[in-house]
């Protein structure tokens, strides 16, 4: 390995915990994972948050998700139903398959603005109580894509912090 | 079927350039470019998370037209392109994969740059192999060698 620093690291993002794929079908999808890769139990439910934000601008959405562990990993399938999303984008440019990669933050609003001092602009963004998980979310999806196409988002769960 | 993840291979058009992104966000454990003849591709592992146990990021640029991952930087720009999981076996779950009618894309072969990107220094080389999913995502199956 090269360039190892323990500040760098300790300042920089922290593992990987999610891949997010669009589907077209949620029922389908869970279907698949399940009965090929033994993938679940999936927690599928309804996602309409409180606040979201498509551009920077506030904007409804209503997306279907549905999540199960891959070992340390959160397997995110994520079908869009209503409302402006990079999902239904994805959906319509490429069909289904890989999005984005998700990282858990323990501070939201500092990895915010690291990724915006680092030049990144913000996608889509949402905070909201989800009631599956009686907790607040807070995410959102920085066009890292410039040279690579790969969308990175910050996550931050109330009920992480709590255990 | 149980799998265990090893890497997420990304596909970008220039290695040193995205690694300058990752630089930015404070990633900065990187492996050296290592070319595969194989694959036709320069890659390089990523740490992120500090932790050599966790979930590697790897870098794919295309060494010519006729790799590929060609095909996928062109159509697409780039961007996640598979996830790799570690067996034991990887003729045995080929051949699993196989009989559930999972389209291969690359049979089982060397993979050699793993095993110089991690300073494995094995006799018996890493081996890999590709197939594809129904809904177009794409597996690799990676036996570490020994």
């Amino acid at each position: 390995m090269i360039g190892s620093n323990e500040m760098t690291i300790k300042l920089g993002l922290p593992p990987v915990s999610q891949i997010g794929v669009v589907v077209k079908d949620m029922d389908a999808a869970v279907g698949y994972y399940s009965s090929v890769f033994g993938l679940g139990p999936f927690t599928v439910y309804k996602f309409v948050p409180e606040k979201h934000w498509y551009m920077e601008r506030p904007s409804p959405l209503k997306l279907k998700m549905g999540k199960a562990m891959w070992g340390d990993i959160e397997w995110e399938l994520l079908q869009p139903l209503e409302g402006k999303s990079l999902h239904q984008e994805f959906l319509d440019k490429q069909g289904e398959g890989l999005q984005h990669l998700g990282f858990n933050v323990p501070d939201y609003d500092e990895m915010f603005g690291k990724f915006l001092k680092s030049g990144f602009k913000p996608l889509m963004r949402a905070e909201t109580y989800i009631d599956t998980y009686k907790g607040y979310l807070r995410a959102c999806y920085f066009d890292t894509r410039r040279v690579g196409g790969v969308i990175f988002e910050i996550i931050w769960k109330s009920w992480l912090m709590e255990s | 079927m149980k799998l265990r993840l090893n890497h997420i291979g990304l596909v970008v058009e220039n290695i040193p350039e995205f690694a300058n992104i990752l630089r930015s966000l404070g990633v900065s454990e990187m492996t050296p470019l290592e070319p595969d003849p194989i694959q036709k591709v320069s890659a390089c592992f990523v740490t992120v998370g500090g932790n050599e146990h966790d979930v590697h990021l790897e870098l794919l640029e295309p060494t010519d037209n006729s790799s590929p991952i060609s095909n996928f930087l062109t159509q697409s720009g780039g961007g996640l392109h598979h996830l790799c999981f570690e067996v034991d076996n990887i003729d045995q779950m080929a051949n699993k994969l196989t009989e559930k009618g999972f389209q291969i894309v690359c049979p089982s072969v060397e993979c050699v740059g793993y095993d110089r990107s991690f300073k494995l220094g094995n006799k018996i080389p890493t081996r890999i192999a590709f197939f594809l999913l129904d809904n177009k995502i794409l597996i690799e199956l990676l036996q570490k060698g020994v």
